[in-house]
């Protein structure tokens, strides 16, 4: 038996930080290098010690693969390669690859610029990690070493979101990073084909959740965000610059539109028109309907929507502003969350999940008094919406994927353990595979079973199946070969030719028994003879008896044994039944059928 | 496996692989060579092409059901354009599996096959093939849309072996019963949801056991070559290949390597030129051409090298500071721009770096949004006649000269020296281009840029790819008499040559040695490896297996009956056997050797064994348990696996 270990130093039983290692078919992996949002010292980094026992990473990793652009999947990246030090390869889609370096400058900006961090990665060190990335294209295999292959699936999450299908021998799996399994404004749906992993390691943020239909959350959306500017007061979207940001753009650009509404829409930060032309470039990884139409009409140019200035944030009357980062948990977005928050009639809408201890969480939970920096306390008085706009797959999302690519095994990570444990229950119940859902650091250990495969000299084949039974369906046939194993090929032959191969002479062996007639025998030889082949007919396995002939002499012959009759009509001795080593089972049986031939008689 | 060449221009090919029972076809390409018997299509009436004279058949056979014209010497039908299908009598559309295409000037022939009632294959190509293919296929049909002209309604023309004798039309005669007129808007759209499309080695799995993927081919954005592989063989098709630097992802050389048949097709037309010299001129002649107060017409495709001479000429101009607006102009020059900015995946290394800038691929944008770079569909755009200035540079469709917008051009600048018409495009043959607007003043200038792989680098890359057996087309193996460098002009017979054309069949013998077999690991249990002194290296064992066969593939399980065999070999030594007999409690033994053979006699069981030359016979025991000892000691002796 192979098997795969499976150890999360992140995401395990968890959302945030994703990081998991692999080991299978003598190769290690890194899926994802995240950082977690909601903490501030060494834990929002994996514990990179744990690989290799804090030896050096290039030794251990043959790869790593980012799966998209979000910093809980690709936050930690630099700090791995540039300041723990890997210089092995990197793979992610090319959107990925575009946009991950900006997000990561942004993070880093916030980290050293305002907070005054120390010892953080560099600008130049994303430039450099980045030169270590290899992008990919959906649907091509790409070679990591000549065991270990690649291939990205579109995941529909966000731009450039991959799944991977990762296989070293006859060893795979898939890791889905995070999908969607519904098409939204701006991306397709997810989509894999029946890969038949031996294991799926899916993501589960919202393993217990069925979303109500897209078009009841978009209206909701629409007219929480009406009401709210109505009255007079400030909408607050925080959200990635780039991502969901787009489609609620699109949501709220149509409506404006239709509406004939006045009121101002920023997105903030210089990110809009630079996004804005990732999503023209990439045009391909959008979905069908953005692809057809965007030589006459650009999806991505608003008309409604404008850059947004810093001192736009006490201007006067209603407005709805996009600001990064999403989850409040530091920048521009929280910036004007603490200048809105006090006053009822600004309302903030939550557009996506958000990781424990940001203030995106805790006010999603209700908190009314937030700690926004150290001994800063802030009243919230406005109103908290959550839209779970977030595009993930909900649970049906998730066993709809299990039905698309029939894994063996499952095991969950980027989600809560309460609801991966409802989770796994529904999956195993359901689909009736392991499913597993480890805590980070603890390892998962899945067997597969071998996979072992020969050459076969077609002579051979052609000999044991005639030509019609090589295209007919299931037949089965023993045959009797020999293997050649060489240092990595093993080769099925007929046994001479393994003789041959070695170098050396078949030694046969042969035996003849002679049994006699006893003196009373009144009967004919060709009588014998016949009760013996009758005999055969009845008691010889129909393989055995193909190959039966009668020779001129009046012996019979079966594959290498003959049974003979010795003397003349009225001077008979005894019979002789002669074989070859291999038929050894045939000589046996032969002389036993004519010593009760013989008694018969 | 069988190749069926339904083609006989190697540059347009279309092939027809049979193979293990299934029909792939390997390219699709349109030979647009008869539309040059053709009169140039017009939007409006040119007085000139109307008023040329009637063509006179000597025997005065035809005259009254078609319309020929005749120019400077030459004979033209003035009818719709048609076009040589791909030889479709030798085959059954129904039969065909698959279609793979290798880029976007391969596949104009696809809707007269994909839209067949009988078709019921699927057809592989990239994203970018099937997304400019349709373009170039759009474009075709609109080019004749626009211009109505009178279908020959019986085709009587065809029927007669008319053209087979006929110089004036300067076509092979033989074939114009094959002609059609062109497919429609909705057989285009058809047939491309019949694509499906494919990534660079991206493995596809047809029937079960031939697995299909391509590898970039340098020739053109999204071109490629392809693999079709089983346990067995791996069959190569390079077609339309590149090893010159322009913008497309650059070829992949080990794609191919090895392979056991390659087919190859779409070699250089102009083997002996330098693309790059040809560019330089090209610049320079558009370059003297402005600077004398002329226009340039450049008749061209829209998309592929087109994409270069923009990038090129526009730096070329800047830097003599002559900075007069390039127009473009087609039906699709417009979505042709806008995709070669959304394809960075499928450029070179350098193209792809500078959409993580965020910046597009091409100059074009940065050319248009500066006024340097014009687009309209047509020069009877209200917005082209308003912002046509002169003197200026036009690349516009069609390169034949044929139908498209370089028609009108053509005619209104073709009695002024200081105009020229440059031809880039080796498809067509230039002189033939301008022969209906004979007699012209316009300088005609050709400077084929022909990227295709030459014979002298096809040659090199065959010799690192060793193919078993090569096929290709007759004339890719016929060198010029007196020759001296066969390697610049054809391909070198070195390796297992098979030539074929249209419309002909070619037998390839493939030797198929192996079959992979996957075996149950329950079985590796009874596999125990023996080494031997005789070779090292290689460790044996004899397998007793249950073999099945389902969906083409073969399995190894547990027998149902477990009776092991084993091997034995080498000599027995007698003093050996005899030591061991008697260790075994064998007694009274005697031995009695004659010449090469001993005979052993073991009186009390009244058994005899024969020893002699790699053999042992062991006569007369009736008593199993006895013969199974002494089997036992024989087999105990010798080596065996
Ligand atoms: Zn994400």
């Amino acid at each position: 038996m192979s098997e795969i270990t499976i150890t999360p130093l992140g995401a395990g039983q968890d959302v945030g930080r994703s990081c998991i290692l692999i080991s299978m078919g003598g190769k290690n992996i890194m899926l994802d290098c995240g950082m977690h949002m909601g903490y501030q010292d060494e834990r929002r980094f994996p514990d990179f010690s744990y690989i290799n026992n804090g030896g050096p990473l290039d030794d251990f990793l043959d790869c790593v693969i980012i799966s998209h652009f979000h910093l809980d999947h690709c936050g930690a990246l630099p700090f791995m390669s540039e300041m723990i030090g890997y210089t092995g390869p990197i793979y992610m889609t090319h959107p990925t690859k575009a946009i991950c370096p900006i997000l990561l400058e942004d993070f880093r900006k916030i980290c050293v610029d305002k907070k005054g961090e120390q010892n953080f990665f560099s600008q130049g060190m994303i430039r450099d990690c980045m030169k270590k990335v290899i992008p990919c294209n959906l649907h091509e295999t790409i070679k990591v070493d000549s065991e270990l292959e690649i291939k990205a699936y579109y995941a529909g999450h966000v731009l450039g979101a991959a799944m991977f299908h990762i296989k070293v021998g006859h060893i795979s799996i898939v890791y889905t990073g995070d999908y969607n399994m519904t098409p939204d404004r701006h991306l397709g749906a997810a989509w894999i084909d029946r890969c038949r992993p031996d294991l799926l390691i899916t993501e589960s943020t919202y393993a217990t959740t069925i979303r109500d239909s897209k078009r009841c959350r978009e209206r909701d959306f629409l007219n929480k965000v009406h009401d709210c500017i109505e009255r007079g007061g400030k909408v607050l979207i925080p959200a990635f610059a780039l991502g969901r940001a787009q489609e609620l753009c699109i949501l709220l650009e149509t409506y404006w539109e239709r509406m004939n509404l006045k009121c101002p829409i920023y997105f903030a930060a210089g990110l809009t028109e630079k996004a804005t032309n990732y999503y023209k470039m990439f045009i391909t990884w959008t979905n069908q309907k953005i692809r057809n139409t965007f030589v006459d009409h650009n999806m991505f140019d608003f008309k409604h929507i404008k850059p947004f200035d810093r001192a736009y944030i006490d201007n006067p009357g209603p407005m709805v502003v996009f600001a990064t980062p999403g989850m409040l948990h530091a920048g521009l977005s929280l910036q004007i969350f603490k200048k809105w928050a006090p006053f009822e009639e600004n309302m903030v809408i939550m557009p996506g999940y958000c990781v424990s201890g940001t203030v995106g969480a805790k006010i999603l939970n209700g908190a009314r008094r937030v700690e926004i920096e150290k001994g800063n306390f802030i009243d919230v008085k406005l109103s908290v919406e959550y839209l779970s706009f977030s595009a993930h797959a909900d649970a049906k999302g998730i066993m709809q994927l299990i039905r698309q690519c029939e894994p063996k095994n499952v095991l969950l990570v980027h989600g809560e353990g309460d609801k991966m444990k409802f989770l796994k229950g529904k999956i195993e119940e359901e689909f009736k595979i392991p499913c597993y859902m480890p805590a980070n650091g603890e390892t998962t250990l899945i067997s597969v079973p071998e996979h072992i495969v020969l050459d076969v000299d077609l002579p051979l084949l052609k000999r044991a199946l005639p030509q019609a039974e090589i295209v007919s369906e299931k037949k089965s046939k023993q045959i009797h070969a020999a293997i050649l194993m060489y240092d990595n090929v093993m080769k099925l032959v007929e046994p001479e030719d393994a003789l041959n191969e070695l170098g050396v002479r078949e030694h046969q062996i042969r035996f003849t028994t002679t049994i006699s007639i006893p003196e009373t025998f009144q009967g004919s030889t060709a009588k014998l003879a016949e009760l013996v082949q009758d005999l055969v007919k009845d008691k010889l396995p129909s393989d055995d008896q193909e190959t039966m002939q009668m020779l001129q002499d009046g012996s019979l012959s079966l594959g290498s044994a003959i049974v003979r009759v010795n003397g003349f009509e009225d001077d008979m001795k005894s019979v002789c039944v002669s074989w070859a080593n291999e038929d050894e089972d045939l000589g046996t049986q032969l002389v036993s059928l004519v010593q009760e031939a013989v008694c018969i008689v | 496996m069988k190749l069926y060449s339904l083609s006989d221009n190697p540059n347009k090919p279309c092939y027809l692989l049979k193979h293990k029972n299934s029909m792939i076809m390997l390219d699709c390409a349109l030979d647009l060579s008869s539309i040059m018997s053709f009169l140039p299509l017009t939007m409006v009436t040119s007085p000139r092409l109307s008023q040329l004279s009637t063509w006179t058949a000597r025997d005065g056979a035809m005259e009254d059901s078609v319309d020929f014209r005749e120019n400077n010497g030459r004979a033209f039908i003035n009818a719709e354009p048609e076009f040589l299908l791909p030889e479709l009598g030798m085959i059954n559309v129904g039969d065909i599996d698959v279609i793979l295409i290798s880029n976007y000037t391969n596949m104009l022939a696809l809707p007269f096959i994909t839209e067949d009632s009988n078709f019921r294959g699927e057809v592989y190509m990239t994203e970018p093939t099937a997304l400019i293919g349709r373009l170039y296929m759009e474009e075709l049909i609109e080019y004749i849309d626009r211009c109505p002209k009178p279908k020959v309604a019986q085709k009587i023309y065809k029927e007669i072996e008319f053209f087979g004798q006929l110089g004036p039309f300067h076509t092979d005669g033989s074939k114009v019963s094959l002609w059609q007129e062109i497919y429609t808007l909705k057989n285009v759209a058809n047939c491309l949801t019949k694509v499906k499309t494919v990534g660079f080695n991206q493995k596809l799995s047809i029937f079960g056991n031939l697995q299909v993927s391509c590898a970039s081919a340098g020739y053109c954005v999204g071109s490629c070559n392809w693999m079709i592989q089983s346990d067995m063989e791996k069959i190569g098709y390079m077609a339309s290949s590149s090893t010159f630097t322009t913008h497309p992802k650059p070829i992949e050389h080990q794609f191919l390597r090895g392979v056991d048949v390659l087919l190859i097709a779409s070699l250089n037309q102009t083997p002996l030129a330098n693309p790059n010299t040809l560019l330089g001129e090209l610049c320079q002649a558009v370059e003297n051409t402005l600077k004398s107060g002329g226009n340039v017409l450049i008749p061209c495709s829209s998309a592929g090298v087109v994409y270069d001479l923009f990038e090129c000429l526009s730096g070329h101009l800047e830097s003599k500071g002559i900075l007069n607006t390039m127009y473009f102009v087609s039906p699709v020059a417009h979505k042709s721009l806008a995709y070669s900015g959304i394809l960075a995946e499928w450029l070179t290394a350098a193209k792809q770096q500078k959409v993580y800038i965020p910046e597009e691929p091409f100059p074009h944008s940065h050319l248009m949004k500066c006024g340097r770079l014009k687009v309209y569909e047509s020069i009877a755009d209200e917005a082209f006649m308003n912002e046509f200035h002169v003197p200026s540079v036009v690349f516009a469709g069609h390169p034949s000269l044929r139908f498209g917008d370089s028609v009108h051009l053509m005619e209104l600048w073709q009695n002024d020296p200081s105009n020229a018409v440059i031809f880039t495009e080796p498809d067509f043959n230039y002189v033939d281009a301008v022969a209906p607007f004979q007699p012209i003043s316009i300088k005609v200038l050709y400077y084929p840029i022909d990227t295709l792989l030459t014979f002298s680098q096809a040659n090199k890359l065959l010799r690192e790819m060793r193919p078993n057996v090569l096929v290709t087309h007759n004339v890719y193996n016929e060198a010029p008499a007196n020759c001296t460098n066969r390697s610049e002009v054809a391909l070198e017979p070195e390796f297992r040559f098979l030539t074929v054309k249209r419309p002909e069949v070619v037998q390839i013998p493939i030797k198929r040695r192996i079959q992979k077999v996957e075996m149950d690991p329950k079985l590796a249990d009874d596999v125990v490896p023996v080494e031997t002194e005789f070779k090292k290296g290689v460790a044996v064992s004899s397998l007793t297996a249950s073999l099945t066969v389902k969906n083409n593939q073969c399995t190894l399980g547990k027998p149902t009956n477990t009776t092991k065999i084993s091997h034995p070999y080498g000599e027995l030594s007698v003093k050996q056997f005899t030591a061991k007999l008697a260790k075994q409690g064998f007694v009274d033994i005697k031995t009695e050797t004659i010449g090469n053979a001993t005979t052993i006699h073991l009186p009390r069981e009244g058994v005899l064994i024969r020893l002699e030359d790699h053999s042992t016979h062991i006569c007369d025991s009736v008593d199993t348990t006895v013969r199974s000892r002494i089997q036992k000691i024989v087999l105990e002796s010798l080596g065996k696996f």
